[in-house]
């Protein structure tokens, strides 16, 4: 037996995964060769110095930290389950519906410029247009806030389904009602969140004009991000119902303690 | 079926007891895994945490197909890959005292005086210890899991997702380049 083959083959004996034959050949070659011999003492060494290492304990709160983390998880989880095909269509139909009333009060205003005013009074009603056409949108994500709860009957079905397989247990009806219970009591828990939006025209400033609404500072922003200044559990708790309303939030903060949250906008495709 | 696999079919089915209790069925050895490979405790808890959100948000994709312990080991293999790829902390090596999180321990421990052989234990088991983070992931990965963790071949494959010949290789070579690294302590 060649020393490289025997040096490649002193592992696998040691931990019995030769055959016999094979076994037999290393220990007759290991015998007559004395770097062999010596490489085989020495991997054998470290084998048992490795093996000795003693288990370390769990951090302290490792399992609290962990638990921590998997609630923000669970509500996070929601909300994914809450955006489902069915809120989107709501959302899109939301959308759509406030596009169409852009469009006709954009024509009516249009045909009234053209029929009954003056071109300086035209210029007027055309810087009108993006407030109107803002105002319509919000209007159309209140929509979207009541068809949050329209969503319900899609649970109900989901649940109907359940039942027709037999499948419902008592944990399943655990989990839904504290399901609702975080629902209530949904809010930001770390320092850093992920909003996935499917809709381009969510930016920063999107979100800024929302915290204002709840007296929320802003201290920072790029390009696709905010950092926001939350001083109470109520304004965690109205930022997390804004963001909801806009896209899939996560959780990605590992900060628990800080008074700012930064949200993160990431583009779903 | 066995209790595990009755856990894994609950905490599948949304019960959050069940999970908790997979988690502490796995918490320790998990996070030893991850300490292994980074040589510091508090990216091994970070990573550890990582892992079980993994678990937990993927636990409905797990079919059954491999051993429910190979699965998690997996995400903690690729977990721990991944940060090293983003260039973080897997592969630090330190073999000067003092600037090591044992050796301060050691300060913080030694008011009196330890025995002197209790101090050549722990500077043996220091330098092993990064000795076994400064090889490479794929070589680290295998001394843990067969050497500490004692998981058979088999295992390991199933793990890394290799052929049984690539374990063997990595097994076999690993140990030769860790033999290298010790050879000072051990002559």
């Amino acid at each position: 037996m060649d020393c490289r083959v025997v040096q490649e083959l002193i592992s696998p004996y040691i931990d019995g995964e030769l055959d016999r034959e094979e076994a037999r050949q290393l220990e007759a070659h290991i015998e007559s060769c004395s770097e062999c011999r010596q490489r085989f003492g020495q991997i054998k060494a470290v084998v048992q110095m490795v093996g000795v290492l003693e288990e370390e304990e769990l951090p302290d709160g490792f399992l609290d930290r962990l638990q921590a983390r998997l609630e923000a998880e669970q509500v996070t989880g929601m909300v994914h389950r809450k955006h489902s095909r069915f809120s989107r269509w709501v959302k899109w139909m939301g959308i759509a519906a406030a596009a169409a009333i852009i469009v006709l009060a954009i024509r009516v205003l249009s045909l009234d410029g053209l029929l009954y005013t003056s071109p300086q009074e035209k210029g007027q009603t055309d810087s009108a247009a993006p407030e109107s056409m803002s105002k319509s949108l919000l209007e159309g994500s209140q929509d979207e806030e009541s068809a949050g709860s329209s969503d319900r009957p899609a649970d109900d079905a989901e649940k109907q389904q359940k039942l027709d397989r037999g499948d419902v247990s008592a944990s399943d009806a655990e989990s839904e009602t504290s399901e609702q219970a975080q629902e209530v009591d949904g809010y930001i828990k770390s320092d850093k969140v992920e909003l996935r939006v499917q809709d381009v025209c969510i930016t920063p400033q999107t979100l800024m004009i929302r915290a204002i609404q709840h007296g929320i500072d802003m201290v920072d922003q790029t390009e696709n991000s905010i950092t926001l200044k939350v001083t109470s559990i109520e304004q965690r708790k109205a930022l997390y119902r804004e963001l909801e309303l806009l896209g899939v939030v996560e959780e990605v903060g590992t900060n628990f303690e800080s008074d700012t949250v930064t949200i993160v906008i990431v583009e779903q495709e | 079926m066995n209790d595990e696999a009755l856990l894994i079919e609950r905490a599948q089915n949304g019960d959050v007891s069940a999970f908790e209790e997979l988690v502490s069925l796995y918490a320790k050895k998990i996070y030893n895994y991850c300490y292994r490979m980074t040589d510091s405790r508090e990216d091994a808890e970070d990573l550890a945490q990582e892992v079980f959100i993994k678990v937990y948000r993927n636990l409905k994709s797990f079919k059954g197909d491999s051993r429910f312990s190979t699965w998690i080991y997996r995400i903690a293999y690729n977990t721990c890959v991944d940060r090293y790829r983003k260039g973080r902390k897997l592969d630090t090596v330190s073999l000067n005292p003092g600037k090591n999180e044992d050796s301060v321990e050691i300060e913080l421990v030694s008011s009196d005086p330890l025995p002197e052989e209790e101090v050549i234990k722990r500077e043996r088991y220091r330098k092993l210890q990064a000795c076994i983070a400064g090889l490479k992931p794929e070589y680290k990965t295998v001394i843990i899991l067969r050497d500490i963790q004692n998981y058979s071949y088999e295992e390991i494959a199933e793990i890394l997702q290799v052929p049984l010949g690539t374990v063997k290789s990595h097994i076999s070579r690993a140990r030769a380049a860790l033999c290298d690294a010790l050879r000072e302590m051990l002559e």
